[in-house]
């Protein structure tokens, strides 16, 4: 009943063949992708080095000139055009984190820079508000990014994140300007002045926040609304 | 709402995903090598012979006219004969049959019609009732003659027969088939099966130059030795086309495929194409659990690729993105859920500056995916011009992103059916 075809092993072989050239071509394939992804991420990493150092030099650019003249043409400062620059830093730096993980060395090591950036940041906005009058806020958001840590939890600081970032967005003015900045930190930054910031307010766990200089654990956004005093729009 | 002490779902990582998309590639580049580097294999040109018809048929009235008409067409120097099989319809499909029957009686092409006095709802049972009348009955005339099975709403090009025929030399082949597209393909389901039916039409043409066609669909030519050879067609599946193609593969012979579309009415209501799908996947669990034992070298490509890697682990890897797509919908509402109830509105902003694009680009899964994209697109236009069909790229698209996730559902109700032994019918 059975017909045996005759060529059936030489058949077999040449298959072989072809699905061994196939999985060498998905393994090529594969590699191909991964470097590819990687080189790309390392050319972004790159841009995010740069983007970092020209806002380096207008921060020591602001403060020298702010030191050169009179504190009338530092009240002439663009808080909004200054804080643009490092939101987009910030977002740049998450999408990093997002593509490389928030463990990665590469990602880590420009955190510390940005932190730095952000305390600079932080000076130049606390020095407008204390001698130009100005009516804004600051906030400064300490978080973990470790899975495991005793100082608090991850999941909590990115709801408080999402949190600050609606409580941001509902307290613009009317031409769409942001009236409350929030300033970022890891609190298991290496970086001596974030230490230093937390020495300063006493951030024990995470997530913390210090608004206008008052401590705060995680805070509803409710509660941040009554201490700002500003209602959502 | 303090939710710290919930965590949200995790991530799906990525050693979930990888996987997925290295035996996606592995199948598409075994059929590219196929394109390359495997030929047809040479014909052993058989003489025509005459042909049996057996066209199943319920409630058929809409459209077995045009079904007997281009048959009536075929440029085919040999007797014709069309025996429809009456699965108890209930409108005048029998009316509708005789009075074709006799306008078309001549010396080379007749029309017979029995008729199943209750209907078992399976079209195997109404094929078997065909064959078995057709070996008591025409017994002597049976012998060197083909067989063809073919749907009451499926039609072929005059030129289908002369085209076919002649590639039923080879001894150890009892089967010949044939591209199948849609009749229809104005509405929205049947463009998208347009393409589905143009795939599939396409991958069993290149298997079918390693010997692994493993599918006689709604019209297979065969050699009327077939049926006493390896026997009728088994009533206990619901898809016995597949069946009927792995039992012959399971003795050794070949079903070939050949360049000829044919075409077929496809269904054109979720409900129905639901139904459809749900059927032939629990129909594919059947039979592939029957013929497991062809999973091994000695019997060629179909032990090695088709059953093992296409249908066992390409059904696998479909579950496995339904579950993924199921669970990845949880995640975006669960991330939603828990916003609102911190007090948060969600907002979809779309980020387009160059450095979100390019990192976005520079996902390994994203450059993959975007690679397999492309070399599927690279096989739709070889198929398309095979057969000299057009089709858009925007529906190609909504065929991958939309249409494609609607076959997975499918594919996961019949998955669940066939564990749980849920009743599945025609």
């Amino acid at each position: 009943m059975k017909v045996v075809n005759k060529n059936q092993d030489k058949k077999g072989r040449t298959h072989l063949k072809l699905f061994t050239l196939a999985l060498i071509l998905s393994i090529f394939i594969f590699l191909f992708g991964v470097l590819l992804g990687n080189y790309i991420a390392t050319q972004q990493l790159n841009i995010f080095k740069q983007t970092e150092e020209k806002f380096l030099v207008y921060l020591t650019a602001l403060e020298m000139r702010d030191s050169i003249l009179a504190e009338e043409d530092l009240c002439l400062t663009n808080i909004n055009d200054l804080f643009e620059e490092k939101v987009k830093l910030g977002q740049m730096l998450t999408e990093l984190e997002r593509r490389l993980g928030k463990e990665d060395k590469q990602v880590m090591d420009k955190k510390e820079i940005y932190e730095l950036l952000e305390i600079k940041t932080l000076q130049n906005l606390e020095n407008i508000k204390q001698k130009c009058d100005k009516n804004f806020d600051i906030i400064l958001f300490f978080y973990t990014n470790k899975k495991e840590d005793p100082k608090g939890s991850i999941y909590g600081g990115d709801d408080q994140g999402k949190i600050l970032d609606q409580i941001v967005y509902d307290t613009r003015d009317s031409n769409g300007k942001e009236t409350v900045f929030v300033l970022v930190f890891d609190a298991n930054s290496n970086n001596l002045a974030t230490k230093a910031l937390m020495q300063k307010y006493n951030i024990t766990v995470v997530p913390s926040l210090v608004i206008n200089g008052n401590r705060y654990n995680y805070t509803l956004k409710d509660d941040i609304e009554l201490i700002i005093q500003k209602p959502s729009l | 709402m303090n939710l710290m002490a919930f965590g949200p779902l995790p991530e799906i990582p990525m050693w979930v995903v990888y996987p997925i998309l290295f035996i996606g590639f592995f199948i598409s580049f075994v059929y590219l090598l196929i394109i390359f580097f495997k030929k047809d294999r040479e014909m052993v040109k058989h003489i025509a012979k005459d042909i049996f018809f057996i066209i199943p048929i319920k409630n058929g009235a809409g459209h077995i006219e045009k079904c007997i008409k281009q048959l009536m067409t075929q440029n085919y120097d040999k007797k014709i004969t069309i025996l429809i099989v009456n699965d108890a319809s209930t409108d005048n499909t029998e009316e509708i049959c005789r009075d074709l029957a006799r306008r078309y009686h001549s010396k080379d092409r007749r029309i017979l019609i029995i008729s199943k006095g209750k209907s078992t709802g399976n079209k195997a049972s109404v094929l078997n009732f065909g064959l078995k009348y057709l070996f008591s009955k025409h017994k002597d005339e049976l012998k060197n003659s083909l067989i063809a099975p073919l749907d009451s709403d499926t039609y072929l090009p005059s030129d289908t027969l002369e085209t076919l025929v002649p590639h039923l030399g080879h001894e150890d082949v009892l089967a010949v088939t044939t591209w199948m597209l849609p009749a229809n393909e104005k509405k929205f389901l049947a463009k998208m099966q347009k393409i589905e039916y143009l795939m599939t039409s396409f991958y069993r043409y290149l298997l079918g130059r390693i010997d692994a066609v493993c599918i006689a669909p709604a019209f297979t030519i065969f050699k009327a030795e077939a049926f006493k050879k390896i026997g009728y067609y088994d009533e206990k599946t619901l898809t016995e086309d597949f069946e009927m193609a792995l039992r012959v593969n399971s003795f050794h012979y070949k079903i070939i495929f050949r360049d000829k579309p044919i075409k077929t009415d496809v269904p054109e209501t979720f409900k129905s194409l639901k139904k459809q799908r749900v059927r032939w996947w629990y129909g594919t669990y059947q039979d592939v659990m029957k013929y497991r034992h062809l999973v091994s070298p000695k019997y060629g490509a179909i032990g090695t690729f088709f059953l093992p890697v296409t249908v066992i682990l390409g059904t696998f890897i479909m579950l496995f993105a339904a579950t993924l797509a199921i669970y990845s919908a949880s995640f975006q509402v669960t991330n939603i859920v828990r916003e609102l109830a911190l007090g948060v509105i969600p907002r979809f902003e779309l980020n387009i500056d160059f450095f979100t694009v390019s990192l976005f680009l520079s996902d390994p899964k994203i450059i993959m995916g975007l690679f397999a994209l492309l070399l599927s697109i690279l096989f739709l236009i070889y198929a398309a011009n095979r057969v000299g069909e057009k089709v858009k790229l925007a529906d190609y698209l909504i065929f991958v992103f939309v249409y494609g996730w609607l076959l997975i559902l499918f594919c996961l109700e019949a998955t669940i059916k066939y564990i749980f032994k849920l009743k599945t019918t025609w």
